[in-house]
């Protein structure tokens, strides 16, 4: 892997142990520009923090864990980022035959978890070391690797230009090739399963992959400058309910959440001490009260690329659930939805025009709708009362009012793609 | 540094005197090579490029493409320079049995428009760049052929 020298400097994190945190370009702490340096959300979690390093650009966002050991390190390399949510365990325990598996990979406990360069962990995701991601010689070309909402790398070795899609995983012992993406769900447990896109659980990576990586790794280093800026600004403006950094193309501005009207018609709210992270442009129907009283914790509610977010009342959501969305894609949860844990809900134009606008037709989901724990929806129509099941995804389609998507399950546009295996 | 704003003021001209492409049709180009696996099952090897055309714009040279993510825009995008008013990107690719082929293409296609989203522009002879177009889904196509916007041209 390609790196380039770190210093060690002190970061007051508000959730650490004093220890201390090797980062590239800390701002303040060093000469590094605010343009280079990287950002750690302070509802991360860092464990044994003398053994973890983050080199420059590196984005870490609300409520991320990376957990080393005295034995175990974590390094995120250059221009990686570690999302909302994210788990990262330097050194996971597991049975004799896994670690068996990962030994013979050539993978060690003193390896801990590593990435190189260009290294996404998004929304959910999380990874079981010993494991390496981005292995190999970074080149302008290669994309990094691209880890999608709640999949999961286990004890293996993830090459240059390559990734895993939604609520995929790679298991103990695998090395997974540059210039293949495991599918939605798949449980690549041999290597022969990882190198043959014959067997049905990866296939080659495409130039719309590779455009996509690099776009998402410059949206995130502009996220570590511009929550680096607003800290900067306003120390207390990164913690609980807050304004987003605004700062980029679309969101200028900085926003703040409002409450007791979806339609952002109520006061606006700045509570640094609220235990959840609900930024931006998101527009509560819920009172702060309800709030505090429906929410769990460890939730990461982010209009930083711009919203508004309109959120109907919550008839329960519970720790680590994720929204994000794009400027212009409009996110709309209505009345009385349930949130399991570790959902994500990500808005985006869905696949077909909404003749008023003329422009993609906005993710919306309807009133009763529940979510059970690690399901994913993304780009949809959810009408009123359906389900979706623990750990399924529903990707570009439409649900009828109370249709049901099973555990497990992988949907989309409108139909069953495949199971998750695991 | 007068100069330079001079310069500046001069692109910007000539820039307003592009507009951007309109009158855009998606196509898809599809190549299949059929194999067997090694168990004896019968197999075909996909592979999917989008392909979005314009009308030509007056005063185009060429064309730029600048790509997006429906995680957010960069505030410096990439960019494609393009010789003509036409965009092909390697979007969906597979090996599927042959009765999933059509299946597993429509999701490969779903889940890049669920992430990549591009917008062009015309480019004069000079490089002054016209204003850009809406930005559009990669691997989206509207019933009729066209491309789905996600944002409107950028005000």
């Amino acid at each position: 892997m390609t790196r380039s020298r770190p210093t060690t400097v002190g970061m007051g994190l508000a959730c650490t142990v004093a220890l201390w945190l090797t980062i590239v370009g800390a701002p303040g702490a060093t000469a590094e520009p605010i343009e280079e340096a990287s950002f750690v959300d302070p509802t991360a979690t860092l464990v044994t923090p003398s053994r973890i390093t983050l080199h420059d650009h590196v984005y870490v966002g609300p409520f991320a864990e990376l957990r080393a050991e005295r034995r175990s390190p974590i390094v995120i390399g250059e221009e990686s980022n570690v999302q909302d949510n994210v788990r990262v365990e330097a050194s996971a325990s597991r049975g004799l035959r896994d670690r068996a598996a990962v030994s013979r990979l050539g993978l060690r406990i003193s390896d801990g978890m590593q990435t190189g360069e260009r290294v996404i962990l998004a929304h959910g995701s999380s990874v079981r070391g010993p494991a390496l991601l981005g292995v190999g010689e970074a080149t302008a070309e290669d994309s990094g690797v691209f880890i999608s909402f709640n999949a999961q790398v286990d004890g293996a070795i993830i090459e240059r230009d390559s990734g895993l899609s939604a609520l995929s995983r790679v298991g103990p012992g695998v090395r997974l090739r540059t210039g293949l993406i495991v599918l939605p769900g798949k449980n690549v447990t041999t290597q022969a399963e990882a190198d043959d896109p014959a067997l049905g659980k990866v296939r080659p990576i495409t130039d719309a992959d590779r455009e996509f990586n690099a776009g998402v790794v410059e949206v995130n280093v502009g996220l570590a400058r511009e929550y680096n800026r607003l800290q900067q600004d306003d120390p207390t403006a990164v913690y609980g309910i807050n304004v987003d950094p605004g700062g980029n193309v679309f969101d200028v501005s900085r926003d703040a959440p409002t409450v007791e009207s979806a339609l952002c018609a109520g006061p606006e709210v700045r509570a640094p001490a609220f235990r959840n992270r609900l930024i931006g442009d998101v527009c509560f129907e819920d009172s702060l009260a309800t709030l505090d009283a429906v929410l769990g914790s460890h939730i990461s509610l982010r209009a930083d690329e711009g919203g508004p977010f309109a959120v109907g009342t919550i008839e329960r959501m519970h720790d680590h659930v994720v929204f994000h969305a794009l400027e212009g894609s409009d996110l709309s949860l209505g009345n009385r939805i349930a949130y399991g844990q570790r959902t994500v809900v990500h808005g985006g134009g869905r696949p077909v025009l909404d003749p008023t606008t003329g422009v993609a037709a906005p993710t919306v989901v309807g009133n009763d709708v529940v979510f059970g724990d690690s399901a994913v929806a993304f780009r949809s129509l959810l009408r009123n009362g359906a389900v979706v099941g623990d750990r399924s995804a529903v990707v570009g389609s439409d649900l009828a009012v109370g249709q049901v998507i099973p555990p497990r399950t992988i949907y989309l546009n409108d139909e069953v793609f495949g199971p998750v295996e695991w | 540094m007068v100069m330079a704003a001079l310069l500046a003021g001069c692109d910007s001209e000539r820039a307003a005197a592009l507009e951007a492409p309109v009158g855009f049709v998606v196509t898809f180009d599809d190549t299949e090579q059929p194999m067997t696996r090694s168990d004896g099952i019968a197999v075909v090897s996909w592979r999917t490029d989008w392909v979005m055309s314009w009308g030509e714009a007056a005063g185009a040279a060429t064309y730029r493409a600048r790509y997006g993510t429906t995680e957010g825009i960069p505030e410096q995008p990439r960019t494609q320079s393009l010789d003509v008013a036409r965009l092909s990107i390697d979007a969906a690719a597979g090996t599927s049995v042959p009765e999933r082929v059509e299946q597993d293409r429509a999701a490969g296609l779903l889940l890049t428009s669920s992430q990549l989203l591009v917008s062009v522009a015309a480019v004069a002879g000079d490089g002054a760049v016209g204003p850009y177009s809406a930005w559009f889904s990669v691997g989206d196509v509207t019933a009729d052929g066209a491309p789905i916007p996600v944002r409107p041209a950028d005000s």
